[in-house]
């Protein structure tokens, strides 16, 4: 009888060329992905206070127990290691991508891969089941270095004259066959140029973004890591395994043979969500799907292939200024971008975030050639255009003209040019936290702000977000009833927040956001991204689910569903609270590692301008603002409101993060973890090393 | 469409459907259910018309809810209006309307007639005067 695990972890050591195997078995206990990342980066990353392109940085990749089993929404690739991105240290941080990535390596029997070391010539993986092997990447080589994303794919297939007939991996008619591609990451010229925004690229539109992982494989030498497995994972019980799955799909998820469901399906993202790829320009398109994922949320399209299998960011990073220069919105414009960034391996957020902070400069006169921010491209070609874009993602990849500066990401550009504080505190860059760009607000919702604060990178998981702002902000902006009231919404979250299990964690008034509740909130929400979604595998764009307006009490699946996985795959009996502990434990060791990364609570402070501009569209003036709609419990009871406007009480954060701090038995003084704490987590090897770096919580 | 604007002269018309430049945009966002928010920078009332999206909750829930909101604050757009492009009689119309509460979703097609028909108008006035300019 299997666990879902595959029984070996492959470490590559690029430096010596040699490859190591471990027991999937030491690492059991961590789930998989950011957990067993964090567990293997702790192992074999001897300085961890090391930057992120030292040979000396480890970076992993791989799923956790669900991914490649039958567990619906469970194909995401977890990514951990220091990232170039953060700001002003590259923090410990993680990533991910969906797609195929993590099963196929399950299949070829390993449960996770890590890289360490730098080759000394461009080089990529080739895993054929067992067998691995370190490739020339270089033109005398594969000729793979200099290639696009896209096309280091195209030619790693034809190596494997992946052609979509059968071929042999070994001995076996049975286990050594297959008719699939390899599953390959890789990157562009962006990763290449060991850029701080380049990401790791898969498949067509999947991608770890965040993070700078692309610029991690370029200081590497490492142009690509592919897999190809014809093996199987064991489960512990495939009856319950499968009827876990009947069980969702009956009772929560959408049914492709009753259109009935299709008009009221309500929480589109969580388990019971559409396939939504056809919606995207208004182009038809064929849902496509990640390896066992019941959702299809990706679309190849039939507007030429543009933007093929990209269904989210990649595809929206220049709608605003499209639409400014134009007045409309185009498949032509962002599916072609989308193709070109991923074929650079650029992270999607970056021109984004450029294309606002130098459009506000140029506004104020500080763009041109010779002037504050030395650059010609204003004056060749038209914010908002194709052309722009494609000349600036070039720039930024190729590290040419102004790309060079902002190639080291909006944080260091700004801080070169002597703008960093002036820019971040009006708003006009947008950082939200540790120099990342903003993304959902901090000011409103106010679990996402904190646990991106205090972690390294914004949360990105859309837990609360979907459904207790976006679902209910845009019904109430479409004069909708809501799927349920207030009062509803906290009575059935509340019910599925194991252990704490108390309503007032979704208060989010102005009060409560700095009170015990939210403190709650963070600990629960950080513990159940960190174990079931980036740990196990599941998908973000599908968990946590726990409204659904199609069941008699109107609730989701989440509480139920996720422990009859863990049965189904692990054998083991683990409730939802179990589970949130394990989440706990995954998250002490990332708060470890931070602190021997030199983090203090002093550090974690937002960005200005979420202290200072208030959360709301002003005319003329804008940041980054929506009018965000959430529950909050005032004067006795629940209602629906609109909370944008406000902005951070620095004190009242200060306040709450000690809070928080005692919450979690960390040192309320310095935000670190305290030995009672660690050991009973069974981390006494976390808190000895913690002592000896003198960075013991008290 | 009843007419419920005065028709502009020809010297309004061109106020009214001329560009602004940058720093005096209106400032639409554009919601995300992935990506956040964003802001959109509408330098004239035909941008404006454009970006309004006459959606419904029904579009959005066969979407899975996962369509972008372009998003204008009326109030804040009536007073733009008024005081960026010089079109009172524009703005107080949207005021009116904004004045009803009722949501944001319900009012976005009569906004969007509203300026439409704004639009139209200033079409018909500078037509002829572009006509006779080129022969």
């Amino acid at each position: 009888m299997g666990d879902g695990y595959a029984p070996r972890i492959l470490v590559v050591d690029l430096s010596t060329e040699t490859i190591e195997t471990l027991d999937t078995e030491e690492y059991k206990e961590w789930g998989g992905g950011v957990g067993m990342g964090a567990k293997l980066f702790w192992d074999l990353c001897e300085d961890k206070t090391v930057g992120s392109f030292d040979p000396g940085n480890v970076i992993t990749l791989g799923g956790g127990a669900f991914s490649g089993t039958p567990v619906p929404s469970a194909a995401r690739t977890a990514v951990t290691g220091i990232g170039p991105q953060g700001h002003p240290t590259e923090w410990f941080t993680t990533s991910n991508f969906g797609g195929r990535f993590s099963a196929m390596l399950k299949y070829a029997g390993w449960q996770m891969v890590a890289v360490k070391g730098k080759a000394e010539k461009p080089v990529w993986i080739d895993i054929r089941n067992d067998e691995v092997t370190i490739r020339d990447a270089s033109e005398s080589g594969d000729g793979l270095w200099g290639l696009d994303a896209h096309e280091t794919q195209r030619v790693i297939n034809k190596i494997h004259e992946a052609d979509g007939t059968w071929r042999s991996y070994g001995e076996s008619r049975d286990s050594g066959r297959t008719t699939q591609h390899p599953a390959i990451v890789t990157i562009g010229l962006a990763g290449e140029n060991m850029t701080h925004i380049a990401s790791l690229t898969h498949d067509g539109g999947a991608g770890a973004g965040q993070g700078g992982f692309g610029g991690v494989f370029g200081s590497k030498n490492l142009k690509a890591i592919s897999v190809i497995g014809t093996g199987s994972i064991e489960v512990a019980d495939a009856a319950e395994l499968l009827s876990a799955r009947l069980w969702a799909a009956d009772n929560y998820g959408y049914q492709p043979d009753d259109l009935k469901a299709f008009p009221i399906s309500i929480t589109g993202m969580p388990f019971s969500g559409i396939p939504s790829s056809g919606t995207a320009f208004g182009t038809a398109s064929r849902p496509e799907g990640c390896m066992n994922c019941h959702r299809s949320c990706h679309g190849v399209r039939n507007a030429r292939g543009l933007g093929n299998g990209s269904h989210c960011y990649d595809t929206q990073i220049y709608q605003t200024p499209e639409m400014t220069a134009t007045g409309k919105i185009t498949i032509d414009t962002q599916g072609r971008l989308a193709d070109l960034m991923q074929g650079y391996s650029i992270n999607a957020l970056m021109l984004d975030t450029v294309g606002y902070w130098l459009g506000q400069l140029h506004k104020k006169g500080l763009v041109g050639p010779g002037n504050v921010v030395d650059t010609d491209i204003f004056e060749k070609y038209t914010f908002g255009t194709y052309e722009w874009a494609a000349e600036m993602l070039a720039r930024m990849a190729e590290k040419r003209e102004i790309g060079a500066l902002l190639a080291e990401g909006p944080a260091r550009a700004a801080e070169k040019l002597g703008r960093l504080e002036e820019d971040v505190k009006s708003g006009d860059l947008p950082l939200q936290e540790w120099g990342w760009p903003h993304h959902y607000d901090g000011r409103t919702e106010a679990e996402w702000g904190l646990a991106s604060l205090l972690s390294s990178r914004d949360s990105n998981a859309h837990d609360f977000n979907w459904i207790c702002m976006w679902t209910v902000t845009l019904h109430t902006l479409y004069g909708a009833p809501m799927p349920v009231d207030a009062a509803q919404m906290a009575e059935i979250i509340g019910s599925k927040v194991a252990p704490y299990n108390d309503p007032m964690m979704i208060n989010y008034s102005d009060d409560a956001i700095y009170s015990e509740s939210m403190a709650k909130l963070v600990s629960w929400y950080v513990a159940y991204y960190h174990y079931y979604k980036n740990s196990m595998g599941l998908c973000d764009w599908a968990y946590a689910d726990f409204v659904n307006p199609n069941t008699e009490d109107k609730a989701g699946l989440t509480g139920i569903a996720e422990p009859r996985y863990v049965k189904g795959v692990t054998g083991r009996e683990e409730p939802l609270e179990d589970g949130i502990k394990r989440g706990t434990r995954i998250w002490n060791l990332h708060r470890a590692i931070f602190i021997l990364q030199g983090r203090h609570r002093d550090q974690e402070v937002y960005g200005q301008y979420m202290y200072e501009v208030p959360s709301l569209p002003v005319p003329g003036y804008m940041l980054m603002s929506s009018p965000n709609v959430l529950p909050v419990y005032e004067n006795g009871e629940w209602s629906y409101k609109m909370v944008a406007g406000r902005v951070v009480d620095a004190a009242r954060l200060e306040e709450w993060k000690s809070l928080y701090f005692e919450f979690e038995g960390w040192d309320p003084a310095t935000g670190w973890p305290k030995r009672d704490t660690l050991e009973s987590m069974d981390m006494k090897f976390v808190a000895d090393e913690l002592e000896k770096a003198g960075k013991l919580g008290a | 469409m009843m007419t419920t604007l005065t028709k502009p002269t020809e010297e309004e018309a061109r106020r009214f459907t001329r560009a602004v430049d940058g720093g005096r945009a209106f400032v639409g966002t554009v919601m995300s259910p992935s990506a956040g928010s964003s802001a959109a920078r509408l330098l004239s009332l035909g941008m404006v018309q454009q970006f309004l999206e006459d959606r419904t909750i029904e579009d959005f829930r066969a979407a899975g809810l996962r369509l972008n909101i372009h998003y204008a604050d009326f109030g804040f757009l009536a007073q733009w209006f008024d005081e960026v492009i010089g079109d009172a009689e524009l703005a107080g119309a949207i005021s009116e309307l904004h004045a009803t509460g009722e949501a944001f979703g319900m009012l976005v097609p009569r906004v969007k007639e509203l300026l439409q028909e704004r639009i139209d108008q200033c079409e018909e006035v500078l037509e002829p005067v572009a006509e006779a300019a080129t022969t």
